[in-house]
């Protein structure tokens, strides 16, 4: 029902279907392929990643056996091949990179990162239920990907513009994902922290990595978030700077939605990292809740305004329509212009 | 063929007898020697390790097999102990019970403390020897490799191996990991020189601890523990000092009150910069306050009632998994019965099939010299006619000899188609 669901809500408003400047240059055939590919292909990944986490899940209640670890690897490495496929068909539809293509491709490129860890994790860390932690937010990821919007949100229509946004988008992308990787450590961190306190190692159940080392990861994750979040920013002024030169945009407000809410972001890991490096005598477990505070406060105010920018319920200017000085055409706004000879 | 096992285990036979009869790694070439000697067509294998001294013998011939006397006068000869001393000790087993008991030693399910691991090499490491010394055989080799298979099989698919059982090993091993990830960059504080403080700082130097101070009311104990562990002894006077710079402290002195109390313990630590400590509190009564746990967030104390709480929840842990395991040894032994009795037909249904197969070519010849006119698209007619022929003839026996292998031994099957079939050639 659900896988259903998921296909038919992509059957509507899928980018096959309502990118016709783009359908048009395609065949008839081809089209219904890719439109076929596309459908199938989400509700196969989320179903995957879904069935992994079921898995790993499953771990942490009743232990490991080899079965239940292999079907963990397994399915989340037919989702994220599954994932892949998808954005490459995506991206061949349009000769867009999925980064700049529309909110949509940004969060289930954000997902597609989150699922490459997890695997690593899986094949690295095998005792670990990695699934359990990470998946979840690849999951959720997945699931805001259908309600954000699927067009293109800020029309790139020179190279220029396009490496800038590549930038912009990039950034930001590796930048939340280490945000919402330190957010799983710290998860783990405090689990142990409990299990230890209450004097169980809780090596029957399940392994988790030691404290030491969830500690480093964290402290890491938060190090390398802090520059690519704060480039991810800077670039985005950039962009709107570029954008409002050439295409004479009234200014972006500072009270945007979107730039809050980054800049609130950014602001919480620059606090994050300040306490870290500044406060010697800061201990793992409250460095943990700081960082699961922050990722909490992320994934709301990244995935809020873009879901409710599409409906209508906020205006941002990375929402429908809000940052074209002139309606153009769908081809013009997908394929970049050639650079003056 | 024939398997024999004859065996003095912890089970029946105290320290002070299995000691006499056990073989060292100098003692083992010269005793598989003097066997071969004595007897040159037996394969042996020798086992022999603190808990256990055992010799699986194994004889392809079906007359004149060496029995358990045979080897107890082998043990007594070697060792030249009087048999009185262990005959009462030893037990022997034969046939599926012999395959049985290796399966069960090798899976750990006879050790002392049940799923210990150290058994898996004791058997590779006597394996390989009885190899090099030109001990082994065909049926000793398949034996012992199927033994160290189906041990690798209960440790994937059971939890008979899993979590630690002693004191010292749960605090190391389980606390110590959940904690820290390495050991190489700690400096570790022992407080007493007892027996437990050895064994924990046996385990810590496992895991790659490289910095050790012991401090103890008895300097010179606390010296030669130290000199033991390539560690430093520190006067029992510089203890606070040493327990604020500590990342991993074990304690196990015979103090019968707190050593360490919450005060001393936060004066101890204020001094230096909070970084994650681990205390192991192996003393009873405790040296340490409970209460220095609430002192800071990265303080991590372990009692010995929580350490033997964990302890006694793997060992019912292991316990459980008895049966499964007990259930893949028995299927294992039958399989393993099954495969070496199918190979105990093998060479009599060859020379079977080779034996037919002859007599119908040297047939086959006679009749081409009397009938040289026979073309050849004829002779290849009759020549499939006769291959059809033997092997309709040989269907039945060679069925029933399989079948009977699957049964069990199938001796008398063997000796009558010897006798039916190859009398000439037997």
């Amino acid at each position: 029902m659900d896988r259903l669901q998921a296909g038919e809500r992509l059957g509507t408003v899928g980018p096959v279907g309502k990118s016709r400047g783009a359908a048009e240059s395609l065949s008839n055939g081809v089209e219904v392929l890719v439109e076929f590919l596309v459908k199938v292909q989400l509700s196969c990944f989320a179903f995957s990643y879904l069935a992994a986490f079921v898995c790993d899940a499953l771990r942490l209640v009743r232990g490991t056996t080899p079965g239940i670890r292999w079907a963990a690897m397994l399915f989340t490495a037919a989702g994220l091949l599954a994932q892949t496929i998808w954005l490459i068909v995506r991206s061949r539809s349009d000769g867009l990179p999925p980064l700049v293509r529309s909110g949509q491709d940004w969060l289930l490129v954000l997902a597609w990162l989150g699922a490459v860890m997890c695997l690593i994790l899986q094949v690295t860390h095998r005792a670990v239920p990695t699934g359990a932690f990470l998946l979840p937010a690849v999951i959720l990821l997945i699931g805001a990907a259908l309600f954000a919007r699927e067009e293109q949100a800020v029309v790139l229509d020179t190279v220029v513009l396009q490496r800038w946004g590549m930038l912009h988008a990039g950034t930001l992308a590796v930048g939340i994902v280490c945000v919402l990787a330190a957010c799983v450590a710290a998860l783990m961190y405090l689990i142990h922290y409990r299990r230890l306190r209450s004097h169980a190692s809780g090596a029957d159940r399940i392994r988790l990595p030691s404290l030491e080392q969830l500690s480093a990861i964290n402290r890491w994750m938060v190090t390398t978030s802090v520059p690519l979040l704060t480039v991810g920013m800077l670039t985005g002024f950039v962009l709107i700077n570029q954008m409002r030169d050439t295409r004479h945009l009234a200014p972006v407000s500072w009270a945007d939605p979107v730039i809050v809410t980054t800049l609130s972001v950014w602001l919480l890991m620059v606090i994050v990292l300040g306490r870290m490096i500044l406060i010697r005598r800061q201990s793992g477990k409250a460095l943990a809740q700081l960082t699961l505070l922050s990722g909490c406060f992320l994934v709301v105010t990244v995935l809020a305004p873009m879901m409710l920018s599409e409906g209508g319920a906020i205006r941002t200017f990375h929402g429908p329509g809000a940052n074209s000085a002139e309606p153009q055409p769908a081809n013009a706004a997908v394929r970049p212009k050639e650079p003056p000879r | 063929m024939n398997l024999l096992v004859v065996t003095c285990s912890h089970q029946r036979a105290g320290l002070d007898v299995r000691e006499q009869i056990a073989f060292s790694g100098d003692q083992l070439p010269g005793a598989y020697l003097m066997w071969r000697t004595e007897h040159p067509d037996c394969e042996l294998v020798v086992l022999s390790t603190c808990n256990r001294v055992e010799l699986y013998v194994a004889d392809e011939r079906d007359t004149d097999n060496v029995t358990a006397g045979d080897v107890a006068q082998f043990l007594s000869r070697f060792h030249n102990v009087a048999p009185d001393v262990f005959i009462d000790a030893i037990t022997s087993l034969e046939g599926a019970d012999a395959v049985a008991h290796l399966f069960e030693v090798t899976c750990s399910l006879d050790s002392m403390v049940l799923g210990e691991p150290q058994i898996v090499t004791q058997v590779k490491q006597a394996y390989a020897m009885a190899r090099d010394h030109d001990a082994c055989g065909p049926l000793t080799n398949f034996l012992f490799q199927h033994a160290l298979s189906v041990s690798a099989r209960v440790r994937s698919e059971t939890r008979l191996a899993e979590g630690r059982v002693s004191i010292a090993s749960v605090a190391v091993g389980e606390f110590g990991r959940s904690v820290f990830n390495r050991f190489d960059n700690k400096t570790v504080l022992i407080i007493g020189a007892g027996e437990m403080a050895q064994e924990a700082l046996r385990y810590l130097k496992d895991e790659g601890v490289r910095r050790i101070v012991v401090v103890n009311r008895s300097r010179d104990r606390a010296r030669a523990l130290a000199t033991e562990f390539d560690g430093e002894a520190a006067a029992f006077e510089e203890l606070d000092h040493w327990l604020g710079q500590a990342d991993i402290i074990v304690s196990a002195t015979g103090a019968d009150q707190v050593l360490i109390s919450r005060d001393r313990f936060a004066a101890a630590r204020r001094r230096f910069d909070q970084e994650p400590v681990l205390i192991l509190d192996l003393a009873a009564p405790r040296d340490f306050d409970p209460d220095i746990e609430s002192l800071e967030d990265d303080v991590f104390l372990f009692d010995i009632d929580s350490l033997e709480a964990t302890c006694e929840r793997n060992r019912r842990m292991r316990e459980s998994e008895i049966v499964r395991a007990k259930a893949i040894v028995a299927e294992q032994t039958q399989r393993f019965l099954q495969d070496m009795h199918h190979r105990a037909t093998g060479p009599v249904i060859h020379r079977l099939r080779e034996h037919w197969h002859n007599i119908s070519q040297a047939e086959l010849d006679r009749l081409y010299r009397k009938l040289p006119e026979l073309e050849p698209d004829h002779r290849r007619a009759v020549e499939a006619t006769i291959q059809r022929i033997v092997n309709k003839l040989l269907h039945p026996p060679l069925e029933a000899l399989k079948d009977e292998a699957r049964q069990g031994t199938p001796t008398g099957l063997v000796h009558a188609i010897r006798r039916l079939f190859l009398s000439q050639d037997s």
